[in-house]
């Protein structure tokens, strides 16, 4: 009986195309990933079953945290300088083109208008903690009007609302009246997403 | 690897020239590959799928002096007032003296069911006759809630609305009145 010889095969295999699909791969997750902005609060959202997504442009977004405090921010750099100024002339407080450059690259900010100028002068992270809120108590609301800069700014803005479920309510009543009085009925509620089955009735 | 065995196989020389030795021109691609996946673990991890979503509010406008508010019947009317701990304390108005107030939870046997019920029992109650068309009932409920309430809470019973098809819902604020109702309810399991 003659052996069959079998031919000894290299047990190295061409990595080739896993290498291809791999950077293709980080390719892709390179392209698709968009970092989170650095945001000063954390703020957990509820979880609701709405898909809707948000527009991801011309938004004003009021976010309360689990504190209750208050915070507004503006995407548009340009919107955010001409809205400090309008509230510089509002409540008599001088900024310089320092502050607006300052202000210019601010996504949120949650400082009663008194602690502003003073705030923009701080460097980064001491920005990031001393955040108080925004008043928006019926004794002072400034949160009206930096609505009312934010509208008078940029007419297309829509206002979203991004607040911690543990937050209590009367912090987004105050907040709902304030939008109340420049007549924005129509804004949306921040959630996170949560599939459900709907009940079969 | 595969250049060792490719080595060993081309070793052999031919016509006795002598020739520089032969450098195989394949490399070593495990490295790369292991950084490759290393990354690709890392974007997957660091790519949000589905980021927030959002939940649309449509809220009336301030009403003016002297408006008058539209009636409704009170048999269509569900009160549900939002307290704390994730409570919700619910009523039907009568037509008169005190409610019965009841409590209930967000849970799915809960709000969910109490909604569910409460929207046959209306959508059983007689046909209304507008301009000749027969109109069916719907289900009106008025959410309130308490300052001890969570935002939460409001989303997630905005959600149930989403949920169970209740498109006549109003978010308004709960009467002293009501406020003092909630305390003499008992408490579950007392």
């Amino acid at each position: 009986m003659a052996k069959i010889k079998i031919p000894r095969k290299s047990t190295a295999i061409d990595m080739t195309p896993m290498v291809d699909l791999a950077f293709l791969l980080v390719t892709f997750f390179m392209l698709a990933t968009k970092f989170k902005p650095d945001e000063p609060v954390s703020v957990v959202t509820p979880r609701s079953t709405s898909e809707m997504p948000i527009p991801d442009k011309d938004i004003l977004l009021i976010t309360i945290d689990s504190t209750g405090r208050v915070f507004v921010g503006v995407d548009g750099q340009k919107d955010r300088v001409a809205m400090l100024q309008k509230m510089g002339e509002k409540y008599n407080v001088a900024f310089d083109a320092n502050d607006l450059d300052v202000f210019r690259l601010v996504p949120l900010f949650g400082v009663p208008m008194n602690e502003m100028k003073n705030w923009l002068a701080l460097d980064v992270e001491e920005r990031n903690k001393n955040q108080k809120g925004i008043p928006c108590d019926s004794v002072r609301n400034e949160l009206k009007d930096w609505i009312w800069a934010a509208r008078t700014t940029n007419g297309k803005l829509r206002v979203a609302i991004k607040g911690d479920g543990d937050s209590y309510y009367p912090v987004f009543r105050e907040v709902r009246k304030s939008l109340q009085e420049y007549k924005v009925n129509r804004f949306n509620l921040i959630t996170s997403y949560e599939a459900e089955a709907k009940p079969n009735n | 690897m595969a250049e060792m065995a490719e080595a060993s196989s081309g070793g052999h020389k031919k016509g006795g020239k002598t020739r520089g030795k032969k450098h195989s021109t394949r490399i070593d691609m495990t490295p790369m590959v292991d950084l490759g996946f290393l990354l690709v673990t890392f974007f997957m991890l660091a790519t949000t799928f589905g980021g927030p979503k959002t939940m649309e509010l449509l809220t009336p406008e301030k009403p003016k002096d002297g408006t008058v508010r539209p009636k409704v019947n009170n048999k269509e009317v569900l009160v549900l007032l939002l307290a704390d701990k994730n409570r919700i304390y619910w009523y039907n108005p009568p037509e008169e003296g005190d409610p019965d107030v009841d409590v209930t939870n967000f849970s799915e046997k809960g709000v969910r069911r109490l909604l569910q019920e409460k929207k046959k029992e209306v959508a059983a109650l007689p046909y209304e006759e507008k301009e000749g068309k027969r109109v069916p009932k719907k289900l009106t409920v008025l959410i309130k809630p308490t300052d001890m309430s969570r935002y939460k809470n409001m989303v997630d019973i905005l959600d149930e609305m989403n949920i169970n098809d209740i498109t006549k819902y109003v978010l308004m604020e709960p009467d002293p009145r009501e406020i003092e109702m909630i305390k003499n309810v008992k408490e579950p399991g007392q």
